[in-house]
């Protein structure tokens, strides 16, 4: 029984070119690809307890890097996606090893230091990123086998969707898997998980990875989806976007994001129209959700249906003994 | 050589020696309990076996090979499992996920990122065999956060022994327990401590769990051990009597 | 230009930068000693104490009087933040934290945006410190002298404050364990709210200082919030020496960095930073956690 909404959502969002004019199209493939990229933020915020600030890094660099390869190379549209996608975790590996580093808070800065270090590169490094200008001009390369169709609308939609689809499937398998469920522990108490024997920095640098891995992905749709690489896909104004969108859906769900990213492009649209103050209501917005709702709009939905959520029962803060030293 | 042991051990936080050229062994099967007064260094010397502080001098060795230096968690996978003094759970996780998390830490499957449904299947059996033996069954599908204080302190427990320890440190087993609830928890562990064979560490204010727990009793006090033995030998030395039993009267 | 000339007008460029940006970095490391949390929005704080100066400055016709008000409103805005945003939050974790005062940047930068516009906002250089005096035989602007003086005499009264006096000393016990001090029978709460007003005023202090520099505009916020957060990270978290010495290497590296390697200065800092991070986590001054 519980599976209907699913299947039924499936099956709209299959469905959706042939009943959908060409413009609510376009904003439903971006619907997705935002949703794509707030579920990877969530794996760190919502499922380990990583407040990353600087998740445009993994956007901006899978988008740079999808739209290099198809640009220079004429790489095969999903080849190169996933080619952006593989990049930015590969990025993630000794970023993230640095960042965990240091713990709690200075993570938190660290991520934003280190994403506007790749805006920062992306704006000076001319000869490559275009510099301010960006990358224009992004084709939807065709192939492989010279397929051309992911180039149309719906094409590109689908295969939007195919990515998404599988992603989540893989999340989901990723947060219940033996490493995920750590995850998790380590969110709930880091230092429990380490006197159970899990070396918590090198979960937390997998999740990392693979969180980078899906926003990478989301960039490299992004990119051929608009058709430009810009310096703005690394910018912390993305990234508080993304955790807001994060935060206002549900962290700690996978739907929870998607859901926040529909939503946000939704209130975008329509308040943006009504009052040229909006980032303003947005900010409003996330501070009311994050004191008084932090399970988000899906911990909401889903307290209607079974026991409450757990997420305003909070971890104990440790006690300020100055003994838990971390190696 | 003990079997865990520790040799000079030292911790200073500048002037201070919390621990001050501590020497203990444990021998394997032994129920050995730390006491002191309160700021005798009980719980920094847990911290320092178990990887949770560097210690400034001495070494702790466990089957003959150095703990020393280890973080916490390689300390762990040599089969040293402890509790907190704080009860130290995951808070919106179930009971069962909480112990099934434990069991599944020296698994070499841990390191999965997807599937893993036959080790979550195998280590959900554990964390259920558990629950059983400490008599949380009942609330295995409540999160932790949620239970009483008491059950909490057993849910600890049980996280430590789905670890399938060699040693088990246990820090305060029935700290804030009321009477009926402390007698209950001796009761269980006393049970589980005969059945399992266990090598057990035990920092304990209680007098009364010391007494009826342990075979071997280490007294601290000021950060140095002023006595070691047997427990009716403890209870009668005269440096004890001053410095700690004498105190409390 | 002589090489001791050159050294001696860039070293002193280089000791006006450090002034504003331990204005910024002390608010935020003293709110960290404190509260355990980070206050994202210490940049926009530092950027409304900028705007608020130029409109004060120019109301009242003296850039002294904006000067001396817009740090007290500022302080007077994060008072009211911290009871109204933050207080609810005591009893959860720092990410909640984070997040709210990464809200109320976002909401401080639009009510900026919608409040002076987009457009930079230029506040002249007071008539009294706009000459320039010889050093060595060179030029050198007053203005970035008395950058420099401010921040000395602001290190050295905050420190002899955090020394010398009860308040300070009641500051500092907090810091180390707030439940003794509340059993003592301070009112932590009021503790806790006047620092982090204190750290919004020392930000809103060097932003109208450094407004005549730069002007005033809408980007500066983020800006400053990632140099402070390099420093607090060279210098170690909460601490008050950490980040006069952090905000020294970071002004240090950026001046010279950008007269003789002007490509390479960014790269510089980050790299300092990873070197910090990589042999001393927990930063130059700072201690485990």
């Amino acid at each position: 029984m519980r599976r209907w909404p699913g299947a039924l959502i499936i099956a709209l969002l299959l469905a959706a070119p042939w009943g959908l004019p060409a413009f609510l199209l376009t904003s439903l493939t971006e619907v997705l690809i935002l949703g794509l990229f707030a579920m990877s933020l969530d794996l760190l915020v919502g499922y380990t307890g990583l407040h990353s600030f600087g998740h445009a890094a993994s956007y901006g660099l899978g988008a740079y890097a999808a739209s290099l390869v198809m640009l220079q190379w004429a790489v095969p549209l999903p080849a190169a996606v996933l080619a952006g996608a593989a990049f930015s975790a590969v990025v993630a590996v000794p970023v993230g090893w640095l960042c965990t580093r240091a713990t709690g808070v200075s993570f938190a800065m660290l991520t934003l230091a280190f994403a506007q270090l790749a805006y920062a590169l992306a704006y000076k490094w001319q000869s490559l990123t275009g510099g301010s200008d960006g990358l224009a001009g992004v084709p939807r390369t065709a192939g492989p086998f010279g397929i051309e169709w992911f180039a149309s609308r719906p094409g590109f939609y689908y295969l939007v969707l195919l990515a998404l689809l599988a992603s989540y499937a893989f999340c989901r398998a990723f947060v219940r898997s033996p490493l995920g469920t750590t995850l998790q522990a380590i969110r709930e108490n880091e230092r429990k998980a380490l006197a159970l024997g899990y070396d918590a920095r090198a979960c937390k640098i997998v999740a990392f990875t693979v969180a980078f891995f899906f926003g990478g992905l989301a960039g490299a749709l992004y990119a051929p989806f608009a058709g430009f690489a810009s310096p703005d896909l690394l910018f912390w104004l993305l990234s508080g976007q993304v955790l807001v969108m994060v935060i206002v859906g549900g962290a700690g769900t996978l739907i929870g994001p998607m859901l926040g990213a529909a939503v946000f492009l939704l209130l975008e649209h329509y308040l943006s129209a009504l009052t040229d103050s909006w980032a303003l209501l947005l900010g409003l917005i996330f501070i009311v959700f994050v004191i008084g709702l932090p399970e988000g709009l899906w911990g909401l939905v889903r307290r209607r249906q079974g026991p409450p959520a757990l997420l305003r029962l909070s971890p104990p803060v440790p006690a300020p003994e100055r003994e838990h030293g971390l190696p | 050589m003990g079997y865990l042991e520790c040799r000079e051990l030292s911790r200073h936080f500048g002037a201070l020696a919390a621990v001050d050229r501590v020497s203990m062994r444990v021998e394997r099967g032994e129920i050995r309990a730390v006491i002191g007064p309160n700021g005798a260094g009980k719980s920094t010397l847990f911290n320092l076996i178990t990887g949770f502080l560097r210690p400034t001098g001495g070494d702790v060795t466990f089957e003959g090979e150095r703990l020393t230096g280890l973080p916490p968690h390689l300390v762990c996978q040599r089969g040293i499992a402890r509790t907190f003094q704080l009860t130290a759970l995951f808070p919106r996780l179930t009971a069962l996920e909480n112990v099934r998390l434990a069991a599944q830490a020296r698994r070499s499957g841990r390191w999965s990122i997807a599937g893993g449904g036959a080790l979550r299947a195998d280590t959900g059996r554990t964390a259920e065999h558990w629950l059983e033996r400490v008599g949380l069954g009942p609330v295995a599908a409540v999160p932790a956060g949620l239970l009483s204080h008491g059950d909490q302190r057993l849910l600890e427990v049980a996280m430590a022994l789905a670890q399938t320890p060699a040693v088990l440190l246990l820090d305060e087993p029935t700290q804030g327990l009321s009477v009926e609830e402390t007698a209950r928890t001796v009761g269980i562990l006393r049970e589980l401590l005969a059945a399992e064979q266990l090598t057990v560490l035990l920092v304990e204010h209680d007098m009364e769990v010391v007494f009826s727990l342990a075979r071997q009793i280490t007294v601290l006090h000021q950060g140095r051990v002023i006595a070691d033995g047997p427990p009716g030998v403890v209870k009668d030395d005269p440096a004890v009597q001053a410095a700690y039993l004498g105190g409390l009267t | 230009m002589s090489l001791t000339a050159l050294l001696v007008t860039q070293g002193l460029n280089a000791l006006s930068l450090a002034a504003l940006l331990f204005l910024i970095s002390a608010g935020l490391t003293l709110i960290f000693g404190i509260m355990r949390i980070i206050n994202f929005a210490h940049g926009a704080l530092y950027m409304l104490g900028a705007y608020l100066g130029f409109s004060l400055t120019l109301w009242s016709g003296s850039y002294w009087a904006g000067l001396a008000a817009a740090p007290v409103a500022v302080g007077g805005i994060g008072w009211l933040l911290e009871f109204l945003a933050l207080r609810p939050l005591y009893r959860r974790d720092a990410g909640a934290f984070l997040l709210v005062t990464f809200g109320l940047a976002l909401v401080l930068t639009e009510s900026v945006r919608l409040g002076w516009g987009p457009d930079p906002q230029r506040l002249a250089i007071p008539p009294q410190l706009a000459a320039t005096v010889s050093i060595l035989d060179e030029p050198f602007p007053v203005y970035r002298l008395f950058l420099a003086g401010t921040g000395v005499v602001v290190a050295v009264s905050l420190w002899q404050f955090l020394e010398r006096t009860r308040l300070g000393l009641l500051i500092r016990a907090t810091a180390q364990n707030a439940e003794m001090v509340e059993a003592v029978g301070v009112n932590v709460r009021w503790i806790r709210s006047g620092v982090f007003g204190l750290g919004c005023a020392l930000a809103a202090l060097g932003g109208v200082m450094a407004a005549p520099l730069v002007t005033a505009y809408l980007g500066m916020g983020l800006n400053v919030i990632i140099e402070a957060f390099v420093i607090v990270i060279i210098g170690g978290m909460g601490s008050f020496v950490g980040s006069a010495v952090g905000s020294l290497v970071v002004a240090g590296v950026q001046t010279f960095g950008n007269f003789y390697l002007p490509e390479l200065a960014l790269a510089i800092i980050y790299l300092a930073m990873i070197a910090v991070l990589v042999l001393r986590p927990y930063g130059l001054f700072g201690h485990e956690e």
